[in-house]
């Protein structure tokens, strides 16, 4: 019954007072912790496994939007020889005479995030097949926005000839079925 | 010669009984400390083995999906595959969505222009500014007493304002001029409009 082991001082004191406090305290927090990180890395990845049917099937659902939307159904980002022909056969598809066609490179314009390829063309045709052609240039998966028209009747008689000529740019991206993984 | 003896920290000696009393106390706490530190340690041991439950669950789920879905790297990796390539691709839709919305249909334009006009007009001329949002166009139609010939601009406007498609397309539609010329041997009138595009269009 020596109380003296205790009390050699204050420090020696305190230190048998605090001692167990502390070592239950980092016992227990060291525990919580552990506890934590590991039910929330557990809950992590069977929520992930729950997400991931339904992330796949949007994802599926969103590519299959895109492709709707990609000029080349090869995954290729179009060329301008592509384009050019794509075009001429487009104008000679539905009658109407392609006179020029000048591409410029492709450049990110301000205000968009994804280049574009300017395009002038100017070409001769009767009214239904300049409808019918602009029509079909102007498909969803053909992104084209029209800068700028100028429609002229060049021929009245015997027949009716209108020379358009038109500045648009042409956005063309490549197909969403990238090479690499895919999603389970 | 006298000898006294003074203690002078008599106030820093516990007296016998205190230090019985200190004693106890201190034993009684270390005991107390001793059995919550059991408690404690019991509690964590419970607590490991639930993880180490939980860590071998993990194990089977990876392993499950890896036999159901190889080459994903992971429960943790395909999902955050699935998601980067979902932000991908809501990105394009969205660059996609602004490109749909600043076409113009010139084509459904020209045909909804001439729908309600009689057969034997025409669109002479079309200058479209898409940066402006300006469009002015010619109508030709033949002078006289015909059908065509009764029409005055305004009435043209009428017929256009009349037809929610267009309206919905152009406003501020106005007559800019109107011109007798001969075409040919045949007299026509010239009448030229102009109008702005209205922004968002599909």
């Amino acid at each position: 019954m020596d109380v003296g082991i205790f009390n050699r001082g204050r420090f020696i004191f305190w230190c048998w007072l605090l001692a167990p406090v502390l070592l239950i305290g980092a016992v227990q927090g060291a525990v919580f912790l552990y506890s934590r990180s590991t039910a929330e890395t557990l809950a992590h990845r069977r929520t992930s496994l729950q997400v991931i049917p339904e992330l796949r099937d949007k994802a599926a659902a969103v590519d299959g939007l895109l492709k709707h939307f990609a000029f080349d159904r090869n995954g290729a980002t179009p060329t301008v020889e592509v384009l050019s022909s794509w075009i001429n056969d487009c104008t000679q598809r539905h009658g109407v005479s392609l006179n020029l066609l000048v591409f410029q490179p492709p450049k990110v314009e301000p205000g968009d995030t994804v280049p574009a390829v300017k395009v002038e063309m100017e070409c001769e045709g009767g009214w239904v097949p300049l409808l019918s052609w602009l029509n079909e240039m102007r498909r969803p998966e053909n992104l084209l926005v029209l800068d700028g028209a100028v429609v002229r009747l060049t021929q009245s008689s015997p027949t009716v000839v209108y020379g358009v000529k038109l500045l648009f740019r042409f956005y063309a991206f490549p197909a969403v079925d990238s090479p690499g993984r895919t999603a389970p | 010669m006298a000898h006294f003896e003074v203690n002078l920290i008599r106030h820093e000696i516990l007296s016998p009984s205190r230090r019985r009393v200190l004693f106890w106390c201190m034993l009684a706490y270390l005991l107390l400390s001793a059995l919550a530190l059991g408690i404690t340690a019991h509690h964590a041991g419970q607590q490991l083995l639930l993880m180490l439950g939980a860590r071998e669950e993990m194990a089977r789920l990876e392993t499950e999906f890896e036999h159901n879905y190889p080459g994903q790297g992971g429960v943790l990796a395909c999902r955050q595959m699935l998601e980067t390539r979902l932000q991908a691709r809501a990105a394009r839709l969205e660059a996609i969505a602004r490109i749909l919305d600043r076409r113009i249909g010139l084509a459904r334009l020209l045909a909804e222009l001439l729908a309600p006009l009689p057969p034997e007009v025409t669109i002479s001329d079309l200058d479209l500014d898409r940066s402006k949002g300006e469009i002015s166009f010619s109508l030709l139609l033949p002078a006289g007493n015909g059908r065509s010939g009764s029409l005055s601009p305004s009435q043209i406007i009428q017929l256009w304002k009349d037809d929610p498609g267009l309206a919905a397309r152009i406003r501020d539609l106005q007559a800019v001029s109107t011109q007798r010329r001969m075409v040919g041997n045949r007299p026509m009138l010239n009448l030229r409009y102009s109008c702005q595009l209205v922004a968002k269009e599909r």
